[in-house]
């Protein structure tokens, strides 16, 4: 296995006390594939991204688990020695690609200093490389645009040119973290794809993290459903989209508008968002869960296997297993 | 209801709005698509007056909304609402939810103002969009995205509008959340008889709630039909580019 997180849990300090944010959070990557953590506001699923590199602000606390990333536990590194991975080896794609960018610095030179700094070479190939890099994001003018500043360009663009400077080390592993909500839908498209064909030519694996589930069907090989802090659901996309057998993702999947007649009204899970603040003793899905129970209330699931590409965490796995494909 | 036509918008010379004409029947959803920059914003802000048109007329129930000097003349009060995008910057953040949700009264004449100022209509409204009485005297602070958009959706029918605007109601909220309020929007369509513009970019929230779209593009409607029809088959190429780019679940990656 390329990168495993086990049993992570994170706490965040604040005036409020602690608060937990992940709790007992295990996931792989592959080399060469492409998993999604998908999952709402408070699911956890960007702090689990963070976490990796080491971002985690001042008042996170790791209190359990450890990451392991090519036999090293990431979470053991010095600064010094992660801030070696980031960039080189593991390349990080935001939501807003304005704040990622050097607003005061040319594309061109923001891109060649990472290529100098990691490729170790002189400036003269850096320009070159710079060049042949903005040619990979379907930059049709890669000359004209390294000597732009980044406000000079259009959303779309600055993301190409983010994923640019990401894949420029080349990395072995790409964390993107709503890397698309920021965009266009018919940019978003262009995007998704481009990210597709580097992880396939260059053999980058990809972590990607969204809210959006068409997204996760379009690109994902496995995808992560989380829900406040705790991985719910896990597996093949197509097994976890059509055959989901958590309450969360399926009600989530029976909620969306996509396909259904306007006469008839949508499916509603019920309740608010997850708030970290108020984490139940027993599932975290409880207050919304159309089929708990009383042991729900108490105690928290454990993870079941629905089959060896699909695992979840439920009581009442049962359920919906032989209950017909969604989509 | 509402008829606009050949409106156009410059913004210091920028065009934003090019020459539009639509028209949206009583009791109906039309559903204004498009990306960032394609208008439909603008289009809403010129309908409820918080923008001066460059060009062009706007018609409610048969009455010109901005007159010849440039100046907005108001349809009765509380006739036209609407409701943004983000409850948390929509809703003042010092007011208690029942100033909110009261403060479009202050608009009408004083016998309406004392009957819906009433202890029992309120508790009714609140029911109405899935609140209780007990949120009446709680700030914006302690309510989530959903309930906050609820709440705006309160004070928009307080007074028995006829006509909404939907600026995007749902786009901040999470998807689990968003279906209750889609619902909610249906529902009270139904009991109220209301007649929605209904602004997104989310095809699927668009092709779910609306009877007709107009398509924008860069100012410009492109394309303009019954919904199904439109999303069966589109004419022209951005609308064809437009539908296909949404990341669907039936499209899911075989693995």
């Amino acid at each position: 296995m390329f990168l495993q997180i086990k049993n992570l849990s994170v706490t965040f300090n604040s005036i409020y006390g602690k608060t937990d944010v992940l709790e007992d959070v295990s996931l792989h990557v592959n080399k060469g594939e492409i998993i999604g953590i998908v999952g709402e506001s408070g699911s956890g699923k960007s702090v689990t991204a963070l976490s990796i590199l080491g971002l985690l602000d001042r008042n996170a606390e790791i209190t359990n688990g450890e990451i392991i990333y090519k036999d090293k536990n990431l979470l053991q590194l010095s600064e010094k020695e992660i801030q070696l991975l980031r960039g080189k080896e593991i390349g990080m794609i935001f939501q807003e690609p304005m704040t990622a960018l050097n607003p005061t610095m040319k594309i061109g030179k923001q891109i060649a200093n990472v290529i100098q700094k990691h490729q170790k070479v002189n400036k003269k190939e850096a320009d070159r490389l710079t060049i042949a890099a903005l040619k990979d994001v379907k930059i049709n003018d890669p000359e004209e645009v390294a000597k732009k500043y980044p406000f000079q360009l259009s959303g779309g663009m600055r993301q190409r040119v983010v994923i640019a400077l990401a894949m420029s080390a080349p990395p072995e592993l790409v964390i993107a973290d709503e890397p698309t909500t920021a965009l266009d839908v018919t940019i978003q498209a262009e995007i998704l794809k481009l990210m597709q064909e580097l992880c396939e030519k260059k053999g980058t694996s990809i972590i990607l993290i969204t809210h959006d589930l068409g997204v996760v069907a379009n690109i994902c090989d496995r995808v992560y459903v989380m829900y406040g802090g705790k991985i719910v659901e896990e597996g093949n996309t197509k097994q976890v989209l059509m055959k989901s057998s958590h309450p969360y993702t399926r009600g989530l999947i029976e909620s969306l508008p996509e396909g259904k007649s306007q006469d008839e009204a949508l499916k509603v899970l019920h309740g608010e968002s997850f708030n970290p603040r108020n984490r139940p003793q027993g599932c975290v899905f409880y207050s919304r869960c159309p089929i708990r129970t009383e042991k729900c209330l108490h105690e928290q699931p454990t993870i079941v296997e629905v089959n060896q590409d699909h695992k979840i965490s439920c009581w009442e796995a049962e359920v919906y297993v032989d209950h017909q494909e969604l989509v | 209801m509402l008829t606009i036509k050949n409106l156009s918008k410059q913004f210091d010379g920028v065009i934003a709005v090019e020459n539009i004409s639509i028209s949206i029947k009583r009791g109906q959803t039309y559903g204004l698509v498009g990306e960032s920059g394609s208008g439909k914003s603008t289009i809403g802000n010129i309908t409820i007056g918080l923008l001066e048109p460059t060009s062009g007329t706007i018609k409610f129930k048969e009455k010109e909304l901005w007159n010849k000097k440039g100046k907005f003349i108001r349809p009765p009060a509380g006739m036209m609402q609407i409701v943004f995008q983000d409850p948390q910057s929509s809703l003042d953040v010092r007011f208690t939810i029942k100033d909110i949700v009261t403060e479009p009264l202050r608009a009408l004449p004083k016998q309406m103002q004392k009957e819906k100022f009433s202890n029992e209509y309120l508790v009714q409204l609140m029911r109405r969009v899935g609140m209780n009485e007990d949120h009446l005297n709680r700030y914006p602070h302690e309510f989530s995205g959903g309930q906050r958009q609820r709440i705006a959706i309160a004070r928009a029918i307080i007074t028995d509008p006829e006509f909404i605007i939907l600026d995007e109601p749902t786009s901040a909220l999470d998807v689990s959340v968003q279906a209750q309020i889609l619902n909610l929007l249906k529902q009270l369509q139904k009991e109220m008889k209301l007649t929605y513009l209904f602004i997104s970019h989310d095809m699927s929230v668009i092709r779910y709630m609306c009877d007709e779209i107009g398509v924008l593009y860069r100012g410009r409607l492109v394309e303009e039909g019954e919904t199904e029809k439109l999303f069966l088959s589109p004419q022209e190429e951005y609308t064809k580019r437009l539908f296909s780019s949404l990341p669907r679940l039936s499209t899911v990656k075989e693995g």
